[in-house]
């Protein structure tokens, strides 16, 4: 008896440490995931054949793809490797991990199924599309903001579909972004970017508040067309939270007057001004 | 890109106007509304707008006139929407004899218009058409400023042809 209670907490000893040993993995993976900016930039012999054609690839459902490296572009969320492909198609691809970040195709195999006029009958293709190239979709626990369709004009009509994680009322960096415009060459285009969050999402400078600040820069009365969002903008290897304010009036002649406002959401200080054409 | 390429600023709307039959290439970067451009010129303000008769009018050139301007771009808030008075800036510019001309439906900000448009004009400069050099400068100002804070640049609005090109150079049709 005495030694199978032995041999039983033996095991459970066993099992104990297994089971840190997979907490202490998933957080090691999960460091890495997060320290991206501190990773090693992908050779660029890895765009034209390795991960990145490989991703393409995937992407599109077509193996027949030739890529050409246009080189790398600095962006406020990283830098990108910039790719074409023979068929015309365009990408910047996350340079640290290949992941597609955003693309533009034309014509694509995988998305002539969404070729139909109805917005609501596409959702479910759009997101199916996503969850299959956006890695961490479920992980994330995106959530689906809104749809809309662009009418311009003779481009067509552009069908685009949003999704972000949240954080509160905050929208994180992390989203993905799908446009589809049917008439115009079936383009579409793709933009999603998975980051980690860095910063607490409580702002101390409420919404309202934040809105007053913005009007008062553009000497606006309440009158004006208020609204604004809380959002988590890169700042160099950190990230802020902001209220994105737009103010707007218009005149009796039909010119805007006003802008956006980017207001600190901690110190309610204003980060930006800038005025509307 | 090839063009001899003229940059006015603190320019009345007549003598904007007057060019407008003579070049191939059309860029207005200001104030605007529906139907008409705002220019500033000495503390005076003047526009150009599609079809008002108490000002300089795109529609009173005769149709063809502007045939060998290719592109008109009106970077200007609402520039593509019609106003009873004033008409719509990119519906006359075609009738008149622009090949493409492209506007934005809603209010844009200084900032991303400002960023939009370094972009668009490089791939075009690269050889791309209108409708590539709009969604690759969409993605671009996307990706730079956020879905958020687009500046209502992912509003513009094309009449004419989506597939010019304008480099190498030529002259519209």
């Amino acid at each position: 008896m005495v030694k199978k209670m032995q041999k039983n907490n033996l095991l459970k000893l066993i099992g104990v440490l297994f089971g840190l040993s997979i907490l202490l993995t998933c957080t090691v993976t999960a460091l890495d995931d997060n320290n991206m900016a501190s990773q090693a930039i992908l050779s660029p012999d890895a765009t034209e054949k390795g991960i990145v054609k490989e991703n393409i690839q995937k992407f599109t459902g077509s193996q027949n793809v030739v890529i050409s490296n246009k080189g790398i572009r600095e962006f406020p969320l990283g830098k990108m490797y910039e790719v074409t492909t023979n068929a015309g198609d365009r990408y910047y691809v996350n340079a640290n991990t290949g992941d597609i970040e955003v693309a533009t195709i034309h014509n694509a195999v995988s998305t002539k199924s969404m070729d139909t006029n109805d917005i609501a009958r596409m959702n479910e293709t759009v997101q199916k599309f996503v969850e299959k190239n956006y890695r961490n979709f479920t992980a994330k626990k995106m959530t689906f903001v809104n749809s809309k369709i662009i009418d311009h004009g003779d481009a067509g009509k552009e069908y685009i579909y949003y999704w972000n994680e949240m954080s509160g009322d905050a929208y994180t960096l992390s989203s993905v972004m799908v446009s589809f415009n049917p008439n115009l060459d079936n383009t579409l285009t793709y933009i999603g970017f998975d980051r980690p969050l860095l910063i607490d999402t409580t702002p101390k400078i409420s919404q309202n508040d934040a809105e007053v600040i913005a009007r008062s820069i553009f000497k606006m009365s309440s009158a004006a067309i208020t609204t604004s969002k809380l959002v988590i903008v890169p700042n160099e290897e950190n990230q802020k939270l902001v209220w994105i304010v737009d103010s707007i009036e218009l005149d009796e002649k039909g010119l805007s007057h006003g802008g956006k406002a980017t207001v600190d959401a901690l110190s309610g200080k204003v980060i930006s001004i800038n005025p509307v054409l | 890109m090839g063009y001899s390429a003229g940059n006015y600023e603190n320019s009345a709307a007549s003598s904007a106007f007057n060019r407008m039959a003579s070049d191939q290439v059309f860029f207005f970067d200001g104030h605007g509304g529906p139907g008409f451009i705002q220019f500033l010129s000495g503390g005076i303000y003047s526009d150009i707008t599609a079809s008002n008769p108490s000002y300089p009018r795109i529609s009173s050139y005769t149709s063809g006139e502007l045939n060998d301007l290719a592109l008109a771009v009106y970077m200007a808030c609402s520039s593509a929407n019609t106003d009873g008075n004033s008409g719509n800036l990119l519906a006359q510019s075609t009738a008149r004899g622009v090949d493409t001309a492209l506007g934005f439906s809603q209010s844009i900000d200084s900032e991303q218009s400002g960023y939009w448009s370094n972009r668009f004009w490089y791939y075009l400069d690269n050889g791309d058409s209108v409708s590539q050099a709009i969604g690759a400068a969409n993605a671009d100002n996307q990706v730079t400023y956020g879905y958020w804070n687009q500046g209502g640049m992912d509003t513009h609005v094309v009449q004419g042809n989506n597939y010019l090109v304008i480099d190498p150079v030529r002259a519209g049709y």
